[in-house]
């Protein structure tokens, strides 16, 4: 009970002390994320031990008050959200990296505010307090975007605000038809919606400003930008975070919707096998690392779109557990992989790929950090991404669902060519490398890269944890 | 006498080529080379031959054996194989690759004398094919065009005699269930088992057509090679064949036809082949063509007729030792003319090469007079049908064989000395020459023979001597000469030219790896007019396909509003 | 407590794996100690275990992954003849390669992956069902990425390149057949005689078509034609990496791969009765007569010995896919016979290239008298290979053919002697012109190489003659599958 309240306002407060003082922001900021982690770690251990929980704040009940539900899925998600922090924060706590990327002043409360409302995100369960806590997240995203104030990034971030809005005018559309045709925005809800008109086209507008917050394709057109301009510790956590938010509420609305949604189904599986097939187009053709990385955003994002539209809704649970387990594996991988993109181009000097056979330099425990993330996201074993690959493949073929099967394979051989492009330079040696070529020094980004990398693909030994944590609903 | 173990006799051989790794020991093991056979000289003289041995660990379960057919085959192998053993020791003194030469010649001395007390058909093979591999080093050795060409020839020979071998072997073995070589004999294998042992077998006997190899060997390898080729491989080949076929249980019409076919013609072929040679050792070798043709012709007699086996089978055992000693004889002879000057020591050496050569050829008193004599009393038991023809067969083989001895003595005689041969080389030969003059007083039990030597006999040598004293008197009226053949007769045709070393060993530039290339995509240009357009028709649409589809009739909605407000 | 033996002999290899990535490159001693202590460590606890293995024990230690799934180690008499296989010749690799990369770069990365490559290997061989066998099997592409792109030239990337689209798609067959399988029959463990016996007729098409993607899969790695395109290509990697490549990690592990898929996951009977073991053994057919084909034409000695592989690793597939118990044991026993024969072969010409600078069979001539010992245990090896008695080769030949005889398929021996044919064609020149031609006038002097690369060949030559010779010895090769044999088919 306690931790549901707590791990929402902690980082909420922290946030408005960092932002209050500069001087404070990166101690506080540290302590703020590591409380989190271990909240989270105590919030999926009482999950775990005692079943879901609802929290009534102020002791308000449905429909007046606002309502926290930790069930499984919520605590896998926080604790997903706090293990990609922790490591974002090493980073960011770094004092060597370059001072534009992570200003103390702005990063930090940008960070915890982002954190903050991503947790109440995870935890609410009703429409409205998803929209309003979505719209904070927003927000801050911007900001983190923004971050470096480079052209580039301002502009980036304006598109990403743009769009952002966009999304949440159809949200607040969809919202507020739902509220009208439902009474009342509970989650619990949904499927009453699905039985009117009205409700339905208010799921359409919900799924549709989603789709553009989470960067479905082809709704992604913001997102290379802004994830490849913004800075590393940013980049990680846009990507492997806040994009996670729109699926995670996505996820919500498609287990409560039941078979209704269908052509909604449809769409996102369609739309996840058309992102797979473009971003990893344009990963293969990217120039740049941190491009090529976005790209490989819209492509995953892509995949876990694909296996949540042809999960039929909670009754059968593989598909769906197949989709968070890629979730977690993608926001470990791609945070690691932004946080080693970070450290190589601070070594480089660029992030182009062609200009990665540096004859002076070798490489150095980033790139190793890179590679490892590739294994994970390419889905080979033993990581968290082939777990997820695995159940969900199993899944598709007792459906007799071919053709996704053929997609799904399709994409991971895709992405094993783009990702290989970099891995194969992370090879380098012999002729490429001079002899008296230096080694690059071992910085905390490392140490936050390989151990992200390192837990993505532990995480698939132990995916037996969060496959437990799932199995807890509210009932 | 004192009791040799039988295991002993290949592996005095085998430890000794063991001893060669070390560099040190090197010079000594060489000295003892000739004395690592006489391990199986021992056995084989041993009374009572040494006990079977059984080791069950190794290989396939092997055992080893002293039996009564592969006694005399040991004891003449064992000799051969120590005379030729000494020659080498004396000839090769000064090569610089003779240590690779006596390595070779133990491995050959080892698998030569293994496989006739094997007992089971792992171990027969595996010496067999020791046999023949190491034997193709000592035909390799000399290093020269001819060498490498003669060496192509053989191991293309050698190696396909060795699978056909193996597959005919391994048929066999299934056939019966059993591992033990004497099972191969039995009346339940399959008669395309026994056709592809012999064929294997016979490869190594040299029988027409598989016989190319054997005049190029013969002629490629140092001479003391070539004695222990022709006396002591070449017999292997013969005992592997006494020893699979079925013979002495029943007729077997077709094989004996299509063997006796290969025999006469190898009887044939092998002096009007031979006698367009210039080499003596491959005039020599052809020699052995005939004379093992001779041997098949025995099999294929006794294959006929089953009765007859018990009186053929002594008399092949004492065609091949008499042919073992001679051939022997005149091969270890060559370096001793090479050692002689032209001159009166020639004419003495040649005189003394005339005796084997004369034995060979079936003169009386001599080992070839009783061998002979013994052949044609076992044939004579096997008269009938085609046998008839036999008594022309023996002597057109003795007429052959005579005719080749004097082609190969005149070339012998005219053959130039060789400074850099020690003149040591002869005693071999001397004891060799001495063994056969020996040869018919050391049968121990001569084969009864119901014809004393008669004038029969020497017919077939005076008529070659009659003809080649013709062909002189017409060569040298006509001024002719004869055209020599080239070495390996069709092969010759086919002999790969010898093809020009490479310069330099580049290989092409690799084409650079795609890993490796730089792609460029275009600029990133984020255009929010179209993400706008996007936004609003991704939504319209669907939104308007929920609309347009109902909610499913078979789902029933589980929670009604009413319910929950 | 001995429950836990798999984990140790896995750990062995997998833990230090990352400490030596982790090391600087120049701490060599100690990076030495530690490889060599472990491999040292591994050997005697495989030992430890095949004795218990022998005496009737049972291991296995797992855990869940999800439901349904779960990584299970186990060890019975299969995994243990593979187990021996690799962590022998570990040790002795790992000594070669110690010695062939001194004063290189990369030493940390090369070892790392080494080990880890083991790692994968122990794994493949330990793995009690399909699901880990995968796991590991796809580790192995991985871990011997790396290991191909060593020498860091433009080739070695485009070999790696070819070697990843070879194995990844293999890799992707053989995922895609496992989690049909899984989704088919639930989880399939590692059962003697197999675990679809009982599956029902219905499903005999799906279950067909895993098959074939399953041994599609494997059969990238077991280099059957024509899925064998990376292995003459992945030559450019150094010495210890093809010989460990070629001889234990990779080739092996498919050929591993079929043997399991055959006998513990479908099961002979199966197999037979849905008729696609005449089909394999086609397949393995035609491999064994185009590898030799191919090795007659290269002249680049590694390439030569590669396309030597492909042919050579087919008999264990040959073995295994003609359904008879004598086969079967010619089949077994090859897979360590082939193992120690070719990794003689490699560290030979390992050496002949380091020594004198020779990559080419028309440059091997008078290399018997420049490098008596190392020809001398690469003649070893060829003739092993030509199946000449009494070397290893010839007995997994002899009873391959006896196993074609059992099943009534007389062709198995036109083929056995159709390949010993070949193989003969294609190592007799090069022994020939190592044994009897003189050594070029303008040769390279001879560097030096230490005992740490002339040791090893010399090691597996005497394995060579020794699992011959020894052959009906009882902790022999061929001992040892007999016993293996008598679990499968009893």
């Amino acid at each position: 009970m306690t931790e549901a309240s707590l791990i929402v306002s902690l980082p909420l407060l922290a946030a408005v002390v960092t932002a209050a003082s500069a001087r404070v922001a990166r101690p506080v900021g540290l302590i703020a994320t590591a409380a989190n982690a271990a909240l989270a770690i105590l919030l999926a251990r009482r999950v775990l031990a005692e079943g879901a929980q609802v929290t009534h704040l102020g002791g308000w009940e449905a429909p007046l008050g606002i309502a926290f539900e930790t069930d499984g899925l919520a605590a896998v998600m926080i604790l997903m959200a706090a293990i990609v922090g922790v490591a974002v924060a090493v980073q960011a706590s770094d004092d060597r990296t370059p001072r534009s990327a992570t200003d103390p002043g702005a990063f930090w409360p940008l960070w915890l505010a982002t954190l903050g409302a991503m947790n109440a995100l995870f935890l609410s369960a009703d429409l409205f307090n998803l929209y309003v806590t979505f719209e904070i997240l927003g927000l801050a995203a911007v900001g983190l975007t923004a971050l470096t104030g480079t052209r580039r990034a301002l502009r980036a971030a304006f598109d990403y605000l743009s769009a952002g809005l966009a999304g949440s005018l159809l949200l607040l559309l969809g919202v507020a038809l739902a509220y009208a045709a439902a009474g009342q925005v509970d989650l619990s809800v949904v499927p009453a919606l699905t039985e009117s008109a009205q409700g339905r086209i208010s799921l359409a507008l919900i799924f549709a400003g989603l789709a553009v917050k989470a960067a479905l394709f082809p709704l992604h057109f913001w997102m290379p930008a802004a994830h490849s301009s913004a800075a590393p510790v940013a980049s990680a956590l846009l990507s492997a975070l806040v994009v996670k938010a729109a699926i995670y509420v996505a996820l919500r609305l498609s287990l409560d919707g039941g078979i209704g949604a269908e052509p909604l189904r449809v769409a996102m599986a369609a739309a996840g096998a058309g992102a797979m097939l473009w971003g990893s187009w344009h990963a293969l053709r990217a120039d740049r690392l941190k491009l090529l990385v976005a790209h490989s955003t819209v492509a995953q994002v892509g995949l876990i779109s694909l296996a949540l539209g042809v999960a039929p809704g909670a009754a059968d649970s593989t598909l769906w557990h197949a989709a968070v387990l890629l979730m977690l594996s993608h926001a470990f991988a791609k945070a690691a992989m932004f946080l080693a993109v970070g450290r190589i181009a601070e070594e480089l000097g660029h992030d182009r790929i062609s200009g990665l056979n540096r004859e002076e330099l070798r490489p150095g425990a980033a790139e190793f950090a890179f590679a490892v993330a590739a294994v994970s996201l390419i889905g080979l074993p033993p990581t968290a991404g082939f777990v997820g690959k695995w159940v969900l493949i199993e899944g598709l073929i007792d459906r007799d669902a071919w053709i996704w099967v053929a997609l799904v394979f399709a994409g991971t051989v895709l992405s094993a060519a783009y990702l290989s492009r970099v891995v194969s330079r992370c090879l380098r040696g012999g002729p490429h490398v001079a002899p008296g070529a230096r080694r690059p020094q071992w910085r905390a980004g490392d140490v936050a890269a390989l151990g992200l990398a390192v837990s993505a693909l532990l995480l698939g030994l132990g995916s037996a944890l969060p496959f437990a944590l799932l199995e807890i609903t509210v009932t | 006498m004192i009791a040799v173990p039988i295991w002993l006799v290949p592996a005095v051989p085998l430890a000794l080529l063991v001893a060669f790794c070390v560099p040190v020991l090197r010079p000594g093991v060489r000295s003892l080379v000739p004395i690592a056979p006489l391990a199986g000289l021992l056995a084989a003289l041993a009374d009572p031959v040494p006990a079977p041995a059984r080791i069950d660990w190794l290989m396939l379960g092997t055992e080893f054996a002293m039996t009564d057919l592969g006694r005399p085959f040991v004891a003449f192998t064992a000799a051969l194989w120590s005379l030729a053993g000494w020659q080498a020791l004396r000839l090769l003194r000064d090569d610089p690759a003779r240590d690779r030469f006596f390595a070779c010649m133990l491995m050959a001395m080892a698998g030569n004398l293994g496989l006739l007390v094997a007992q089971d058909i792992a171990s027969f093979y595996a010496f067999f094919a020791a046999m023949s591999l190491s034997s193709w080093g000592l035909v390799l050795h000399g290093m020269g065009a001819a060498q490498r060409f003669a060496g192509r020839v053989y191991i293309g020979f050698a190696i396909a005699g060795e699978v056909v071998l193996f597959a005919g072997l391994s048929l066999a073995s299934f056939a019966t269930g059993d591992t033990r070589l004497a099972a191969t004999a039995g009346p339940e294998v399959p008669a395309l088992a026994t056709a592809l042992m012999a064929a294997g077998l016979l490869v190594k006997l040299g029988a027409v057509p598989l016989h190319l190899w054997l005049p190029l060997a013969h002629a490629a390898a140092p001479a003391p090679a070539s004695a222990v080729l022709s006396g002591a491989m070449l017999k292997a080949g013969l005992f592997g064949l006494m020893t699979i076929l079925p013979l002495g249980t029943e007729a077997e019409p077709g094989a004996a036809a299509t063997l006796a076919a290969i025999a006469l013609a190898g009887l044939i072929l092998a002096p009007c082949l031979g006698l367009l040679h210039g080499d003596p050792k491959a005039v020599l070798a052809y020699s052995s063509v005939g004379q093992m043709s001779l041997m098949a012709l025995g099999l294929a007699a006794a294959l006929a007729a089953p009765a007859a086996w018990p009186a053929i089978a002594p008399a092949l055992v004492l065609l091949a030792a008499h042919h073992a000693f001679a051939k022997a004889a005149l091969f270890l002879g060559v370096p001793t003319i090479w050692a002689t000057a032209r001159g009166p020591a020639r004419s003495a050496v040649l005189v003394l090469l005339a005796l084997p050569a004369l034995a060979l050829a079936g003169m009386p008193a001599t080992s070839g007079a009783t061998a002979k004599a013994a052949l044609k009393t076992g044939l004579d038991g096997a008269a009938d049908g085609w046998l008839v023809w036999l008594e022309p067969a023996l002597f057109a083989a003795s007429l052959g064989t005579a005719l080749l001895m004097i082609r190969a003595l005149i070339l012998l005689a005219g053959a130039a000395p060789k400074p850099d041969v020690a003149a040591d080389v002869s005693l071999p030969w001397l004891a060799m020459s001495g063994l056969v003059v020996a040869g018919p007083w050391l049968v121990p039990d001569p084969p009864v023979t119901d014809a004393a030597a008669g004038l029969s006999d020497l017919a077939p040598i005076v008529v070659a001597v009659a003809l080649a004293v013709g062909v002189a008197v017409v060569l040298r009226g006509a001024r002719l000469s004869v055209a020599t053949m080239p070495p390996g007769e069709v092969l010759s045709l086919v002999a790969r030219r010898p093809e020009p070393e490479p310069v330099l060993a580049l290989s092409a530039p690799v084409r650079r790896g795609h890993a490796l290339v730089v792609r460029r995509s275009r600029p990133l240009t984020p255009r929010p007019e179209r993400g706008a357009l996007a936004i609003l028709f991704v939504a319209a649409a669907l939104a308007f396909a929920m609309a347009v589809t109902g909610p499913e009739t078979t789902h029933e909605p589980e929670t009604p509003m009413s319910d929950t407000l | 407590m001995s429950d836990l033996l798999p984990l140790a002999i896995l750990l062995t290899s997998l833990g230090v794996a990352p400490v030596i990535l982790a090391l600087p490159d120049h701490w060599s001693r100690l990076r030495t100690a530690l490889n060599l202590g472990a491999a040292t460590i591994k050997v005697a606890l495989v030992a430890w275990l095949s004795m218990a293995v022998a005496s009737g024990a049972d291991f296995g230690v797992g855990i869940a992954i999800a439901p349904g799934l779960s990584l299970e180690l186990q060890a019975d008499a299969l995994s243990v003849l593979f187990l021996a296989l690799s962590s022998v010749l570990w040790l002795l690799t790992t000594i070669y390669a110690v010695g062939y990369l001194e004063g290189g770069t990369d030493r940390s990365r090369f070892f790392g992956f080494f080990s880890l490559c083991v790692a994968s290997t122990v794994g493949i061989a330990m793995a009690g069902n399909l699901f880990t066998f995968l796991v590991f099997f796809e580790l192995l592409t991985l871990a011997t990425w790396p290991l191909v792109v060593h020498r860091g030239s433009a080739e070695a990337h485009r070999a790696g390149r070819i070697y990843l689209i070879y194995t990844l798609g293999g890799g992707l067959a053989l995922t895609l057949g496992t989690i049909w399988l899984y989704a088919l029959a639930g989880d399939v463990p590692f059962t003697p005689r197999g675990v679809l016996g009982d599956l029902p007729e219905t499903h005999r098409a799906s279950v067909t078509a895993i098959f074939v993607l399953l041994i599609a899969g494997v059969g990238v790695k077991a280099a059957l034609v024509p899925l064998h395109g990376w292995l003459p290509v992945s030559m450019v990697a150094p010495a210890p990496v093809s010989a460990l490549l070629h001889a234990v990690a990779v080739v092996k592990s498919g050929a591993y791969g079929i043997m399991r898929i055959v006998y513990d996951v479908y099961g002979v009977d199966t197999v037979q009765a849905l008729g696609l073991a005449l089909p394999l053994a086609a397949l393995a057919a035609l491999t064994i007569l185009w590898g030799s084909i191919r090795a007659l034409r290269q002249d680049d000695l590694k390439k030569r010995l590669a396309y030597s592989t492909v042919s050579q690793v087919s008999y264990i597939t040959l073995g295994v896919a003609l359904i008879s118990p004598l086969a079967a044991i010619g089949g077994l026993a090859h897979l360590i016979h082939q193992g120690i024969m070719k990794i003689t072969l490699f560290l030979a010409a390992g050496n002949f290239a380091e020594a004198r600078g020779v990559k080419t069979v028309s440059a091997m001539d008078g290399m018997g008298r420049l490098m008596p010992g190392t020809t001398l245990a690469f003649t070893i090896g060829a003739l092993g290979m030509i199946g000449i008695p009494p070397l290893a080769g010839f007995v997994s030949k002899w009873y391959l053919g006896a196993g074609g005889l059992d099943v009534g398929q007389p062709a198995v021996i036109a083929l056995l002697a159709g390949s010993s044919l070949l193989n003969a064609a294609y190592f007799l020149p090069i022994l020939q012109r190592a044994w009897f031609r003189p050594p070029p006038e303008d040769v390279v002097p001879k560097r030096g190489i230490g005992w740490m690369l002339v040791a090893p060949p010399a090691v597996t030559a005497a394995l060579v003659v020794a699992a011959g010779l020894l052959a009906n010895a009882p902790f022999s090769p061929l001992g040892w599958t007999r016993f293996i044999v008598s679990l499968e088919y009893l």
